[in-house]
């Protein structure tokens, strides 16, 4: 079965776009925290549809054994897939739980430049959000946020993505 | 060779989709309902059994049962997402079918924004490429 709209929209589009929703929750919520809190909200139900999206067309269909794979498959496949991108994974904590994608380019941010007055707005803020979300749909929980950002004045753009647990199945209720 | 029908589960076990072509019998229980329930506790400990009394590390669960009268197909993704596929007994791997099927699923109901996550799902359209599909499969030829 062949995906539908598999035509290419122009990626101008997709980051003004973008752009202009950020924009809008900078003008409806005036605290850069409380955007960050919002784009983060919005990737997290993307997350959880977008899984399925992945892993209806991702080859690689059988479960991830630890952590480090399942980093390495949102990177290479995930990131790949959606964004065109593919970050490096790196600095891992020594118990493998925690560790950093490193976007050597990102294409929510192309044509940004942050003005000082918000200085403390993730403006990719969305694409944590969306981490954690899918993350949760196979069971892990996690916490993702930006560690810096080249709008910020870092010299990289890194992402932190930490493991809290891996979750069980709940039982289903029973009648009685 | 034929189609009985089809079930679609989130993993929280709320049925989000079912549909029928061909009932040869009337179930024991006679709410649709009622059946799903049944099949979601069925697949949550059958999965669990399969799990417990397996003598190799469990890689993708089972994938079908067969009795005198009927066949289950089953796929559960990664996501938890799981479907059911009921088939007459001498239907073989469906493996690949299910896996269309939930492609259906991620096309027609979860892109949809007006579709909201859990609920079951009450687009024509996606009722109508599930029917599609299925009716297509070469074993289908329900009478």
């Amino acid at each position: 079965m062949s995906r539908r709209g598999e035509a290419k929209i122009s990626s101008e589009l997709f980051t003004l776009t973008y752009g202009s929703l950020v924009a809008q929750l900078i003008k409806d919520y005036e605290e850069d925290e409380e955007v960050n809190i919002q784009l983060e909200k919005m990737g997290y139900n993307i997350g959880t549809r977008l899984i399925d999206d992945f892993l209806a067309n991702a080859t690689q269909t059988s479960k991830c054994t630890e952590f480090r794979e399942t980093a390495d498959v949102v990177a290479k496949v995930g990131f790949k897939m959606f964004l065109g991108i593919v970050p490096t994974v790196t600095n891992w904590s020594e118990d493998f739980t925690e560790c950093s994608l490193i976007l050597d380019e990102n294409p929510l941010a192309t044509f940004v430049e942050l003005p000082s007055s918000h200085k403390d707005l993730n403006f990719s803020n969305l694409l944590c959000g969306v981490l954690r979300g899918a993350l949760m749909m196979v069971q892990m929980r996690t916490d993702v946020w930006f560690k810096q950002d080249v709008l910020k004045g870092d010299p990289i753009t890194e992402i932190r993505l930490k493991l809290h647990e891996i979750m069980v199945d709940e039982a289903p209720p029973s009648d009685e | 060779e034929m189609i009985f029908n089809f079930y679609l589960f989130d993993r929280k076990g709320s049925c989000l989709h079912f549909q029928e072509w061909k009932r040869m019998a009337r179930s024991q229980s006679h709410s649709d309902d009622a059946n799903a329930k049944l099949m979601f506790g069925m697949l949550y400990s059958l999965k669990d059994f399969v799990k417990r009394i397996s003598p190799v590390p469990v890689k993708g669960g089972f994938h079908h049962y067969t009795t005198g009268s009927y066949k289950l197909n089953y796929l559960e993704t990664l996501s938890g997402m799981k479907l059911v596929l009921t088939t007459d007994v001498n239907v073989g791997d469906t493996q690949d079918d299910l896996r269309n099927l939930h492609k259906i699923y991620v096309e027609y109901a979860l892109k949809n924004p007006c579709y909201v996550f859990g609920d079951v799902i009450t687009s024509d359209l996606f009722k109508e490429k599930i029917d599609q599909y299925t009716r297509g499969l070469h074993y289908f030829r329900a009478k």
